[in-house]
């Protein structure tokens, strides 16, 4: 946690286009993809407004320093955050370990990377990998996954008739779980390529649509027969149906699931777009609800995503490139709003290393970006009219 | 001492002066090529624009421009267009470039994608502002707000 920090990096604008090499069964370079932006120049202020992370261990930065210094460490960022916020906010917080309410506080998105996607091979789903310039990639109910290291997108086929609704970093260093809902099963990719099954879910009625693994934890979202939408969370005795939706929102539209702290962030596709907070244990934490947009539109909600504590919601024009990019605040009060005009949407947050993922339709083709993102005070964006 | 003297006649020498200068000018494009490892590519684009905008599979050759890595940008003393995204929607903006008659221009927050038989350029200037230059026949498919830069 930092307050007031300033930063300053190099700039560089770099473009090098890769050809598909070819592809093999398992484990190929596909790809090298184009890296559009290494770094940008960033001179900024900024607050932290996230200080408690629900991550795994093993995805904190934090994590060799020594106990002594992480605790002083942590005093004085506390200290620091308490005073940034006074400053900066007016005195408007309600603790420095969560994302409260705050007017004028702005997220700050900053590409730091792109990668342009074979067409081909064009994932939908994506997640931070072990290190910061990894990720996990794939496509709903394709077979294959996707591995990005450094500049070499690689193909996992796990199966010919396989059919991925979720995928996760395995429990074992470069291992990858995912979840099968054609077999109705987990499985884990191991180092070796081998397959290796973990679990097998029971035969129902309930079609598995979508899967995330949360905390260790796999959570599914499925539908009944008649169109009833349920969250299960995967235990070790089986399987636990924690939350259903009410009746009268029954649909066969897409439902999201993303990681979330206590839970996972459940989103409905389509009108009202509402998004739930559920917990672990299936109490609903938050129900956000966004008021539609303005002005004629085909409107369609990609998935929701938790920013620290704040969510993250973005609403799609199916017949343009408009982009309704919504922010709510960790007590579900709407934040801030912003129209934008660029194809767009947000896949994973990691706030560790203060990174989002989101699959962007670009000049150069479709492409996978990574943003470094900060709470500011207000926009930094200037205006000017036309000559 | 025997000396051997080649007389070749100067319409011969002319001759390959205007063949050498003919087979430089002619050479096929080749393949795009990349920056050295020690440069920026600050520019790389197939002619004609490939249709995914990409440079994967340049059929007849593309441009490509290097600088020295951390070095030079290029200021431009050209018109600058920089659009209020809320008033002045991003078709507004070619249409303010082409009833001014401009071939240039200083393009900031938004991403242009070209289309057809275009050449164009763009680079980016030590204000980190895009210079778009279309030359002829150049047309824009479409102009998007960048998204390098997001204030949620």
């Amino acid at each position: 946690m930092a307050v007031f920090k300033t930063r300053v990096a190099s700039d560089s604008l770099c473009a090098r286009a890769g050809v598909p090499a070819s592809q093999e069964r398992i484990s190929v370079a596909l790809a090298t993809m184009v890296e559009r932006h290494d770094q940008r120049e960033r001179a900024d202020r900024w607050i932290d407004m996230g200080a408690a992370d629900s991550r795994p261990a093993s995805r904190r930065r934090d994590r060799a320093l020594p106990h002594l210094a992480r605790r002083a460490a942590a005093g004085v960022s506390l200290a620091a955050a308490v005073f940034g916020l006074l400053v900066s906010c007016g005195g408007a917080t309600n603790g420095a370990t969560t994302h409260t309410s705050a007017a004028g506080i702005h997220l700050d998105l900053r590409e730091i990377a792109s990668y342009v996607i074979p067409t081909d091979h064009y994932p939908t789903n994506a997640v931070f990998g072990e290190s910061t310039r990894s990720m996990l990639l794939w496509r709903l109910n394709d077979n294959r996954l996707y591995m990005r290291d450094s500049d070499t997108l690689r193909v996992l086929d796990v199966s010919d008739t396989a059919s991925i609704i979720g995928a996760a970093r395995g429990d074992v260093s470069g291992s990858v779980e995912f979840v099968d809902g054609d077999s109705r099963t987990i499985a884990v990719l191991e180092l070796d390529r081998t397959i290796r099954t973990l679990a097998t879910l029971p035969r129902t009625a309930t079609t598995f649509t979508y899967a995330v693994k949360a905390d260790g934890v796999w959570f599914l979202a499925g539908r009944d027969i008649g169109g009833y939408v349920s969250v299960f969370r995967v235990d070790r005795g089986g399987l636990a149906r924690i939350y259903s939706l009410a009746a009268s929102q029954r649909s066969e539209a897409p439902v999201y699931l993303r990681p979330a702290r206590g839970g996972i962030l459940m989103a409905r596709a389509v009108d009202p777009y509402d998004v739930y907070h559920i917990s672990d244990a299936g109490v609903v934490i938050r129900q956000l609800v966004p008021a539609p947009p303005a002005g004629v539109g085909d409107w369609l909600a990609l998935p929701a995503l938790q920013v620290d504590g704040a969510y993250l919601q973005v609403l799609a024009d199916r017949q343009s490139d408009r982009r309704e990019l919504i922010l709510w605040d960790s007590t579900g009060k709407a934040m801030n709003r912003r129209r934008i005009d660029a194809p767009i949407g947000f896949l994973d947050a990691d706030p560790a290393t203060r990174q989002v993922i989101a699959s962007r339709d670009g000049v150069g083709g479709r492409e996978i970006v990574v943003y470094h993102y900060n709470w500011v005070e207000a926009a930094t964006s200037s205006k000017e009219e036309l000559p | 001492m025997m000396k051997v003297i080649f007389r070749v006649p100067v319409w011969a020498i002319g001759g390959l002066l205007i063949l050498a200068a003919g087979t430089a000018a002619q050479d096929p494009p080749g393949p795009c090529y990349h920056c050295q490892y020690s440069q920026n590519c600050t520019y790389l684009l197939c002619n004609p624009v490939s249709p995914s905008g990409g440079t994967s599979s340049c059929n007849g050759g593309c441009y490509t421009e290097c600088e020295p890595r951390g070095g030079s940008c290029q200021t431009d003393n050209l018109p600058e267009v920089t659009p209020d995204g809320s008033s002045v929607p991003a078709p507004a903006l070619l249409a303010a470039m082409q009833r001014r008659g401009w071939h240039a221009a200083v393009v900031a927050d938004y991403e242009v994608e070209f289309s057809g038989h275009a050449a164009a350029q763009v680079r980016r200037r030590c204000d980190r502002r895009v210079v778009l230059r279309l030359y002829d026949k150049a047309k824009v498919a479409s102009v998007r707000e960048s998204t390098r830069h997001i204030v949620l």
